[in-house]
Protein backbone atom coordinates (compact mmCIF):
# COMPACT_ATOMS: atom_id res chain seq x y z
CA UNK A 1 0.00 0.00 0.00
CA UNK A 2 2.81 2.40 0.94
CA UNK A 3 4.51 1.60 -2.33
CA UNK A 4 1.34 2.56 -4.12
CA UNK A 5 1.15 5.87 -2.25
CA UNK A 6 4.78 6.62 -3.14
CA UNK A 7 4.15 5.74 -6.74
CA UNK A 8 1.03 7.89 -6.95
CA UNK A 9 2.94 10.76 -5.34
CA UNK A 10 5.70 10.39 -7.84
CA UNK A 11 3.34 10.24 -10.76
CA UNK A 12 1.51 13.35 -9.57
CA UNK A 13 4.61 15.42 -8.97
CA UNK A 14 6.85 13.81 -11.55
CA UNK A 15 4.59 14.13 -14.55
CA UNK A 16 3.57 17.62 -13.43
CA UNK A 17 7.24 18.53 -13.26
CA UNK A 18 7.87 17.19 -16.75
CA UNK A 19 4.95 19.16 -18.13
CA UNK A 20 6.18 22.32 -16.41
CA UNK A 21 9.73 21.82 -17.65
CA UNK A 22 8.33 21.46 -21.17
CA UNK A 23 6.17 24.58 -20.70
CA UNK A 24 9.20 26.69 -19.82
CA UNK A 25 11.17 25.28 -22.73
CA UNK A 26 8.41 26.14 -25.20
CA UNK A 27 8.88 29.79 -24.22
CA UNK A 28 12.66 29.49 -24.57
CA UNK A 29 12.27 27.90 -27.99
CA UNK A 30 9.79 30.54 -29.09
CA UNK A 31 12.42 33.20 -28.42
CA UNK A 32 14.56 31.59 -31.13
CA UNK A 33 11.78 32.17 -33.63
CA UNK A 34 11.64 35.84 -32.67
CA UNK A 35 15.34 36.51 -32.15
CA UNK A 36 15.77 38.36 -35.47
CA UNK A 37 12.44 40.20 -35.43
CA UNK A 38 14.17 43.55 -34.88
CA UNK A 39 16.01 43.01 -38.14
CA UNK A 40 12.70 42.47 -39.91
CA UNK A 41 13.10 38.69 -39.99
CA UNK A 42 9.79 37.60 -38.46
CA UNK A 43 8.95 33.90 -38.28
CA UNK A 44 5.34 32.91 -37.71
CA UNK A 45 4.86 29.70 -35.75
CA UNK A 46 2.91 26.97 -37.53
CA UNK A 47 0.78 26.87 -34.35
CA UNK A 48 2.03 23.47 -33.24
CA UNK A 49 4.28 22.49 -30.35
CA UNK A 50 6.50 19.47 -31.00
CA UNK A 51 7.94 18.04 -27.82
CA UNK A 52 9.01 14.81 -26.27
CA UNK A 53 10.48 13.64 -23.01
CA UNK A 54 13.42 11.57 -24.15
CA UNK A 55 16.41 9.75 -22.76
CA UNK A 56 19.81 8.95 -24.21
CA UNK A 57 18.75 6.30 -26.69
CA UNK A 58 15.55 7.95 -27.89
CA UNK A 59 14.95 10.35 -30.72
CA UNK A 60 11.90 12.16 -32.05
CA UNK A 61 11.15 12.32 -35.73
CA UNK A 62 8.46 13.94 -37.78
CA UNK A 63 7.66 14.64 -41.39
CA UNK A 64 7.04 18.17 -42.59
CA UNK A 65 6.25 19.55 -46.03
CA UNK A 66 8.43 22.55 -46.87
CA UNK A 67 6.78 24.58 -49.63
CA UNK A 68 8.79 26.01 -52.50
CA UNK A 69 9.58 29.73 -52.30
CA UNK A 70 9.38 29.76 -48.49
CA UNK A 71 11.85 30.45 -45.71
CA UNK A 72 11.51 28.30 -42.61
CA UNK A 73 13.18 28.32 -39.23
CA UNK A 74 13.53 25.19 -37.10
CA UNK A 75 14.14 26.03 -33.44
CA UNK A 76 15.04 23.52 -30.75
CA UNK A 77 15.83 23.50 -27.07
CA UNK A 78 16.23 21.22 -24.09
CA UNK A 79 17.58 23.87 -21.70
CA UNK A 80 19.10 27.34 -21.64
CA UNK A 81 22.63 26.74 -20.38
CA UNK A 82 23.92 24.88 -23.41
CA UNK A 83 22.85 23.64 -26.82
CA UNK A 84 21.58 20.19 -25.91
CA UNK A 85 19.64 19.18 -29.00
CA UNK A 86 21.09 17.65 -32.15
CA UNK A 87 18.77 17.84 -35.11
CA UNK A 88 19.10 16.47 -38.61
CA UNK A 89 17.00 17.23 -41.66
CA UNK A 90 16.63 14.54 -44.34
CA UNK A 91 14.80 14.53 -47.64
CA UNK A 92 12.35 11.80 -48.64
CA UNK A 93 15.22 9.66 -49.97
CA UNK A 94 17.04 9.97 -46.66
CA UNK A 95 19.73 12.25 -48.04
CA UNK A 96 21.04 14.37 -45.19
CA UNK A 97 20.23 17.99 -45.99
CA UNK A 98 21.48 19.51 -42.76
CA UNK A 99 22.76 18.74 -39.29
CA UNK A 100 23.36 21.29 -36.55
CA UNK A 101 25.92 19.02 -34.93
CA UNK A 102 28.93 20.25 -36.88
CA UNK A 103 28.01 23.92 -36.94
CA UNK A 104 29.70 26.69 -35.02
CA UNK A 105 28.53 26.85 -32.29
CA UNK A 106 27.96 23.10 -32.10
CA UNK A 107 24.29 22.10 -31.89
CA UNK A 108 23.23 25.60 -32.97
CA UNK A 109 19.65 25.73 -31.60
CA UNK A 110 17.98 27.31 -34.64
CA UNK A 111 18.60 27.30 -38.36
CA UNK A 112 16.87 28.76 -41.41
CA UNK A 113 15.94 26.84 -44.56
CA UNK A 114 15.32 28.58 -47.84
CA UNK A 115 13.34 26.19 -50.00
CA UNK A 116 13.50 26.44 -53.79
CA UNK A 117 10.99 23.66 -54.54
CA UNK A 118 8.42 21.89 -52.39
CA UNK A 119 9.64 18.75 -50.66
CA UNK A 120 8.85 16.51 -47.73
CA UNK A 121 11.54 16.48 -45.08
CA UNK A 122 12.09 14.37 -42.01
CA UNK A 123 13.28 16.20 -38.93
CA UNK A 124 15.07 13.96 -36.45
CA UNK A 125 16.01 15.34 -33.04
CA UNK A 126 17.73 13.85 -30.01
CA UNK A 127 19.73 14.89 -26.98
CA UNK A 128 23.50 15.31 -27.16
CA UNK A 129 24.35 12.69 -24.55
CA UNK A 130 27.66 14.37 -23.75
CA UNK A 131 25.61 17.25 -22.38
CA UNK A 132 22.30 15.83 -21.19
CA UNK A 133 21.04 12.30 -20.74
CA UNK A 134 17.32 12.86 -20.40
CA UNK A 135 14.74 15.59 -20.37
CA UNK A 136 12.12 17.47 -22.29
CA UNK A 137 12.99 18.49 -25.83
CA UNK A 138 10.98 21.11 -27.68
CA UNK A 139 10.96 21.90 -31.40
CA UNK A 140 9.10 24.74 -33.09
CA UNK A 141 8.76 25.51 -36.78
CA UNK A 142 8.25 29.01 -38.06
CA UNK A 143 7.89 30.41 -41.56
CA UNK A 144 8.26 33.82 -43.10
CA UNK A 145 5.17 35.30 -44.70
CA UNK B 1 10.92 -1.02 0.42
CA UNK B 2 14.13 0.85 1.31
CA UNK B 3 15.27 0.64 -2.28
CA UNK B 4 11.96 2.09 -3.41
CA UNK B 5 12.30 5.02 -1.03
CA UNK B 6 15.91 5.63 -2.06
CA UNK B 7 14.81 5.95 -5.66
CA UNK B 8 11.63 7.87 -4.99
CA UNK B 9 12.74 10.47 -2.48
CA UNK B 10 15.19 12.28 -4.75
CA UNK B 11 12.66 12.11 -7.53
CA UNK B 12 9.90 13.51 -5.34
CA UNK B 13 12.22 16.26 -4.15
CA UNK B 14 13.20 17.11 -7.69
CA UNK B 15 9.60 16.93 -8.83
CA UNK B 16 8.51 19.30 -6.05
CA UNK B 17 11.32 21.69 -6.94
CA UNK B 18 10.00 21.82 -10.47
CA UNK B 19 6.34 21.83 -9.53
CA UNK B 20 6.62 24.70 -7.09
CA UNK B 21 8.96 26.75 -9.17
CA UNK B 22 6.36 28.86 -10.94
CA UNK B 23 6.97 30.33 -14.34
CA UNK B 24 10.63 31.07 -13.77
CA UNK B 25 11.57 27.46 -13.37
CA UNK B 26 15.23 26.73 -13.96
CA UNK B 27 15.05 24.37 -16.88
CA UNK B 28 18.68 23.43 -16.48
CA UNK B 29 18.55 22.53 -12.80
CA UNK B 30 19.04 18.86 -13.64
CA UNK B 31 22.52 19.62 -14.97
CA UNK B 32 23.43 21.41 -11.75
CA UNK B 33 23.21 18.17 -9.77
CA UNK B 34 26.34 16.10 -10.01
CA UNK B 35 24.38 12.88 -9.62
CA UNK B 36 22.41 11.63 -12.56
CA UNK B 37 18.84 11.02 -11.53
CA UNK B 38 17.52 7.61 -12.44
CA UNK B 39 14.11 8.12 -13.93
CA UNK B 40 11.78 5.17 -14.32
CA UNK B 41 11.20 3.92 -17.84
CA UNK B 42 7.49 4.70 -17.86
CA UNK B 43 8.22 8.41 -17.43
CA UNK B 44 10.68 8.31 -20.29
CA UNK B 45 8.33 6.37 -22.50
CA UNK B 46 8.14 8.30 -25.72
CA UNK B 47 4.50 7.39 -26.15
CA UNK B 48 3.47 8.77 -22.76
CA UNK B 49 0.61 11.22 -22.61
CA UNK B 50 2.66 14.42 -22.44
CA UNK B 51 4.18 13.88 -25.83
CA UNK B 52 2.92 14.79 -29.26
CA UNK B 53 4.14 11.39 -30.40
CA UNK B 54 1.69 8.76 -31.54
CA UNK B 55 3.02 5.26 -32.12
CA UNK B 56 6.54 6.66 -32.15
CA UNK B 57 5.79 9.40 -34.68
CA UNK B 58 5.29 13.13 -34.39
CA UNK B 59 2.95 14.91 -36.73
CA UNK B 60 2.99 18.25 -38.48
CA UNK B 61 0.18 19.96 -40.36
CA UNK B 62 0.87 23.03 -42.49
CA UNK B 63 -0.37 26.42 -41.31
CA UNK B 64 -3.37 27.89 -43.19
CA UNK B 65 -1.52 31.22 -43.26
CA UNK B 66 0.93 29.82 -45.81
CA UNK B 67 -1.89 28.94 -48.20
CA UNK B 68 -3.51 32.38 -47.78
CA UNK B 69 -0.13 34.00 -48.48
CA UNK B 70 0.30 31.99 -51.69
CA UNK B 71 -3.23 32.84 -52.85
CA UNK B 72 -2.67 36.53 -52.26
CA UNK B 73 0.62 36.48 -54.18
CA UNK B 74 -0.74 34.47 -57.13
CA UNK B 75 -4.42 35.41 -57.32
CA UNK B 76 -4.44 38.76 -55.60
CA UNK B 77 -8.14 39.48 -55.32
CA UNK B 78 -9.76 39.40 -51.87
CA UNK B 79 -12.79 37.13 -52.00
CA UNK B 80 -15.03 37.46 -48.98
CA UNK B 81 -17.37 34.74 -50.24
CA UNK B 82 -14.61 32.25 -49.41
CA UNK B 83 -15.08 32.93 -45.74
CA UNK B 84 -17.55 31.50 -43.22
CA UNK B 85 -19.93 33.56 -41.12
CA UNK B 86 -18.20 34.48 -37.85
CA UNK B 87 -21.60 34.80 -36.18
CA UNK B 88 -22.30 31.07 -36.45
CA UNK B 89 -20.76 30.18 -33.09
CA UNK B 90 -24.12 29.43 -31.47
CA UNK B 91 -24.77 26.76 -34.11
CA UNK B 92 -21.76 24.74 -33.03
CA UNK B 93 -23.25 22.75 -30.19
CA UNK B 94 -20.96 19.72 -30.02
CA UNK B 95 -17.29 19.51 -29.09
CA UNK B 96 -16.54 18.14 -32.56
CA UNK B 97 -18.25 21.09 -34.31
CA UNK B 98 -16.67 23.64 -31.98
CA UNK B 99 -13.17 22.28 -32.44
CA UNK B 100 -13.33 21.83 -36.19
CA UNK B 101 -14.87 25.27 -36.67
CA UNK B 102 -12.31 26.85 -34.38
CA UNK B 103 -9.76 25.64 -36.91
CA UNK B 104 -11.88 26.90 -39.80
CA UNK B 105 -12.24 30.32 -38.16
CA UNK B 106 -8.50 30.37 -37.61
CA UNK B 107 -7.90 29.94 -41.33
CA UNK B 108 -10.48 32.66 -42.06
CA UNK B 109 -8.72 34.90 -39.55
CA UNK B 110 -5.43 34.26 -41.33
CA UNK B 111 -6.97 35.01 -44.74
CA UNK B 112 -8.60 38.25 -43.53
CA UNK B 113 -5.35 39.32 -41.86
CA UNK B 114 -3.23 38.59 -44.93
CA UNK B 115 -5.65 40.70 -46.99
CA UNK B 116 -5.59 43.44 -44.32
CA UNK B 117 -9.31 43.29 -43.62
CA UNK B 118 -8.84 44.03 -39.94
CA UNK B 119 -12.51 44.47 -39.11
CA UNK B 120 -13.29 41.00 -40.42
CA UNK B 121 -10.21 39.59 -38.71
CA UNK B 122 -11.27 40.94 -35.33
CA UNK B 123 -14.75 39.45 -35.74
CA UNK B 124 -13.17 36.02 -36.33
CA UNK B 125 -10.89 36.43 -33.36
CA UNK B 126 -13.89 37.30 -31.15
CA UNK B 127 -15.68 34.15 -32.33
CA UNK B 128 -12.53 32.08 -31.78
CA UNK B 129 -12.36 33.45 -28.24
CA UNK B 130 -15.93 32.21 -27.63
CA UNK B 131 -15.22 28.78 -29.09
CA UNK B 132 -11.97 28.53 -27.12
CA UNK B 133 -13.92 29.32 -23.96
CA UNK B 134 -16.48 26.64 -24.74
CA UNK B 135 -13.68 24.16 -25.41
CA UNK B 136 -11.99 25.04 -22.11
CA UNK B 137 -8.92 26.67 -23.64
CA UNK B 138 -9.78 30.28 -22.94
CA UNK B 139 -6.24 30.83 -21.61
CA UNK B 140 -4.96 30.65 -25.18
CA UNK B 141 -7.42 33.08 -26.76
CA UNK B 142 -8.38 35.65 -24.17
CA UNK B 143 -9.30 39.31 -24.04
CA UNK B 144 -5.65 40.31 -23.64
CA UNK B 145 -4.70 38.55 -26.89
CA UNK B 146 -7.64 40.17 -28.67
CA UNK B 147 -6.56 43.62 -27.44
CA UNK B 148 -2.96 43.05 -28.55
CA UNK B 149 -4.23 41.95 -31.95
CA UNK B 150 -6.28 45.14 -32.31
CA UNK B 151 -3.43 47.35 -31.03
CA UNK B 152 -1.14 45.93 -33.70
CA UNK B 153 -3.67 46.55 -36.47
CA UNK B 154 -1.11 48.43 -38.55
CA UNK B 155 1.49 45.66 -38.40
CA UNK B 156 0.45 42.54 -40.29
CA UNK B 157 3.46 40.48 -39.17
CA UNK B 158 2.68 41.23 -35.52
CA UNK B 159 -0.97 40.30 -36.02
CA UNK B 160 0.00 36.96 -37.57
CA UNK B 161 2.50 36.30 -34.79
CA UNK B 162 -0.16 37.06 -32.14
CA UNK B 163 -2.66 34.82 -33.92
CA UNK B 164 -0.19 31.94 -34.18
CA UNK B 165 0.69 32.48 -30.52
CA UNK B 166 -2.94 31.81 -29.58
CA UNK B 167 -3.08 28.60 -31.60
CA UNK B 168 0.31 27.49 -30.27
CA UNK B 169 -0.81 28.07 -26.68
CA UNK B 170 -4.04 26.20 -27.39
CA UNK B 171 -2.12 23.29 -28.92
CA UNK B 172 0.19 23.18 -25.89
CA UNK B 173 -2.69 23.33 -23.41
CA UNK B 174 -4.65 20.59 -25.16
CA UNK B 175 -1.63 18.30 -25.35
CA UNK B 176 -0.81 18.98 -21.68
CA UNK B 177 -4.32 17.88 -20.84
CA UNK B 178 -4.29 14.86 -23.12
CA UNK B 179 -6.97 16.36 -25.33
CA UNK B 180 -5.13 15.38 -28.48
CA UNK B 181 -8.42 14.74 -30.26
CA UNK B 182 -9.50 18.38 -29.87
CA UNK B 183 -6.05 19.62 -30.92
CA UNK B 184 -6.23 17.41 -33.99
CA UNK B 185 -9.71 18.64 -34.94
CA UNK B 186 -8.61 22.28 -34.71
CA UNK B 187 -5.64 21.61 -36.99
CA UNK B 188 -7.85 19.59 -39.35
CA UNK B 189 -10.44 22.38 -39.61
CA UNK B 190 -7.76 24.94 -40.43
CA UNK B 191 -6.22 22.70 -43.06
CA UNK B 192 -9.56 21.90 -44.76
CA UNK B 193 -10.52 25.58 -44.86
CA UNK B 194 -7.16 26.53 -46.39
CA UNK B 195 -7.64 23.84 -49.02
CA UNK B 196 -11.10 25.24 -49.70
CA UNK B 197 -9.55 28.70 -50.28
CA UNK B 198 -7.17 27.11 -52.77
CA UNK B 199 -9.91 25.11 -54.52
CA UNK B 200 -12.18 28.10 -55.13
CA UNK B 201 -9.25 30.40 -55.96
CA UNK B 202 -8.01 27.92 -58.56
CA UNK B 203 -11.46 27.64 -60.14
CA UNK B 204 -11.62 31.43 -60.39
CA UNK B 205 -8.06 32.04 -61.57
CA UNK B 206 -6.79 28.79 -63.15
CA UNK B 207 -3.46 29.72 -61.56
CA UNK B 208 -1.20 26.66 -61.92
CA UNK B 209 0.85 27.42 -58.78
CA UNK B 210 -2.35 27.18 -56.74
CA UNK B 211 -3.23 23.82 -58.36
CA UNK B 212 0.27 22.56 -57.59
CA UNK B 213 -0.04 23.68 -53.99
CA UNK B 214 -3.29 21.71 -53.71
CA UNK B 215 -1.47 18.64 -55.04
CA UNK B 216 1.34 19.18 -52.55
CA UNK B 217 -1.11 18.60 -49.68
CA UNK B 218 -0.97 14.82 -50.03
CA UNK B 219 1.41 14.38 -47.10
CA UNK B 220 -0.75 16.62 -44.90
CA UNK B 221 -3.86 14.67 -45.89
CA UNK B 222 -2.22 11.37 -45.01
CA UNK B 223 -1.07 12.81 -41.68
CA UNK B 224 -4.54 14.08 -40.82
CA UNK B 225 -6.19 10.75 -41.63
CA UNK B 226 -3.62 8.95 -39.45
CA UNK B 227 -4.21 11.38 -36.59
CA UNK B 228 -8.00 11.18 -36.77
CA UNK B 229 -7.82 7.39 -36.96
CA UNK B 230 -5.67 7.32 -33.83
CA UNK B 231 -8.16 9.43 -31.85
CA UNK B 232 -11.38 7.91 -33.11
CA UNK B 233 -12.02 5.66 -30.10
CA UNK B 234 -15.51 7.14 -29.66
CA UNK B 235 -16.12 7.02 -33.42
CA UNK B 236 -17.09 10.70 -33.59
CA UNK B 237 -14.75 11.21 -36.54
CA UNK B 238 -15.81 8.18 -38.57
CA UNK B 239 -17.68 10.15 -41.25
CA UNK B 240 -14.94 12.76 -41.58
CA UNK B 241 -12.29 10.04 -41.87
CA UNK B 242 -14.37 8.30 -44.57
CA UNK B 243 -14.69 11.59 -46.50
CA UNK B 244 -10.96 12.27 -46.23
CA UNK B 245 -10.09 8.72 -47.29
CA UNK B 246 -12.33 9.19 -50.30
CA UNK B 247 -10.46 12.42 -51.07
CA UNK B 248 -7.17 10.54 -50.74
CA UNK B 249 -8.22 8.16 -53.51
CA UNK B 250 -7.84 11.12 -55.89
CA UNK B 251 -4.72 12.47 -54.21
CA UNK B 252 -3.10 9.07 -54.73
CA UNK B 253 -3.42 9.60 -58.49
CA UNK B 254 -1.22 12.70 -58.39
CA UNK B 255 2.28 12.19 -59.72
CA UNK B 256 5.20 13.64 -57.75
CA UNK B 257 8.74 13.85 -59.02
CA UNK B 258 11.68 14.59 -56.80
CA UNK B 259 15.38 14.95 -57.55
CA UNK B 260 17.97 15.49 -54.84
CA UNK B 261 20.36 18.38 -55.36
CA UNK B 262 23.08 19.13 -52.84
CA UNK B 263 21.99 21.95 -50.53
CA UNK B 264 24.03 25.12 -50.07
CA UNK B 265 24.99 26.10 -46.54
CA UNK B 266 25.58 29.62 -45.29
CA UNK B 267 26.93 29.15 -41.75
CA UNK B 268 27.53 32.87 -41.23
CA UNK B 269 23.78 33.48 -41.51
CA UNK B 270 22.68 30.16 -40.01
CA UNK B 271 20.93 29.32 -43.24
CA UNK B 272 20.74 26.44 -45.71
CA UNK B 273 19.22 26.68 -49.17
CA UNK B 274 17.55 23.44 -50.21
CA UNK B 275 18.13 23.20 -53.95
CA UNK B 276 16.39 19.87 -54.64
CA UNK B 277 13.98 19.90 -57.57
CA UNK B 278 10.39 18.69 -57.55
CA UNK B 279 7.27 18.80 -59.67
CA UNK B 280 3.60 17.85 -59.40
CA UNK B 281 1.47 16.45 -62.20
CA UNK B 282 -2.33 16.41 -61.72
CA UNK B 283 -4.70 15.32 -64.47
CA UNK B 284 -7.62 17.67 -65.04
CA UNK B 285 -10.27 15.13 -64.09
CA UNK B 286 -8.42 14.24 -60.90
CA UNK B 287 -8.13 17.91 -59.97
CA UNK B 288 -11.83 18.44 -60.70
CA UNK B 289 -12.72 15.54 -58.39
CA UNK B 290 -10.46 16.91 -55.66
CA UNK B 291 -11.96 20.39 -55.88
CA UNK B 292 -15.53 19.05 -55.71
CA UNK B 293 -14.76 16.79 -52.75
CA UNK B 294 -12.97 19.53 -50.82
CA UNK B 295 -15.92 21.88 -51.22
CA UNK B 296 -18.37 19.19 -50.08
CA UNK B 297 -16.34 18.28 -47.01
CA UNK B 298 -15.83 21.91 -45.99
CA UNK B 299 -19.45 22.92 -46.53
CA UNK B 300 -20.62 19.91 -44.54
CA UNK B 301 -18.42 20.91 -41.61
CA UNK B 302 -19.72 24.48 -41.45
CA UNK B 303 -23.32 23.29 -41.84
CA UNK B 304 -23.91 24.30 -45.44
CA UNK B 305 -25.34 21.53 -47.59
CA UNK B 306 -24.46 21.45 -51.25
Amino acid sequence: MKKLIYLLGFLTFGLGANAQECDSLVNVCYEYLQIDARNGKVFISDGQVYRAFVDADQSAEFKVTFYGGSLYRIATTAGVKDNYVIFNVYDQERNLLFTNQDQNPANQPYWDFKVDNTLDVYIEAYLDIDKKVSGCMVILIGFQK
Amino acid sequence: MKKTIIYLLPLLTLAMMYSCGGDNIDVDSQEDNSDIVVVPDHVLDSSSAMNTIINGRMFSIPSPVQMATLIKSKVGVYNETLLTDPENVANFTTEFKRAINMGIYGADLGYATIYENNTKAVSYLSSIEKLADELGISGAFNQELLERFIENGNNQDSMLVIMSEGYREGDKFLKDNEEHDIATLILTGGWIESLYFAAVSYEDSQEQDVADRIGEQKTALTTIIDLLDDYNADEYFTQLIADLKDLKVDFDKIEFNYQYVEPVHDPANFQTTIKSKSSVKIDDDVLANILAKIKNIRNGLIGVTA
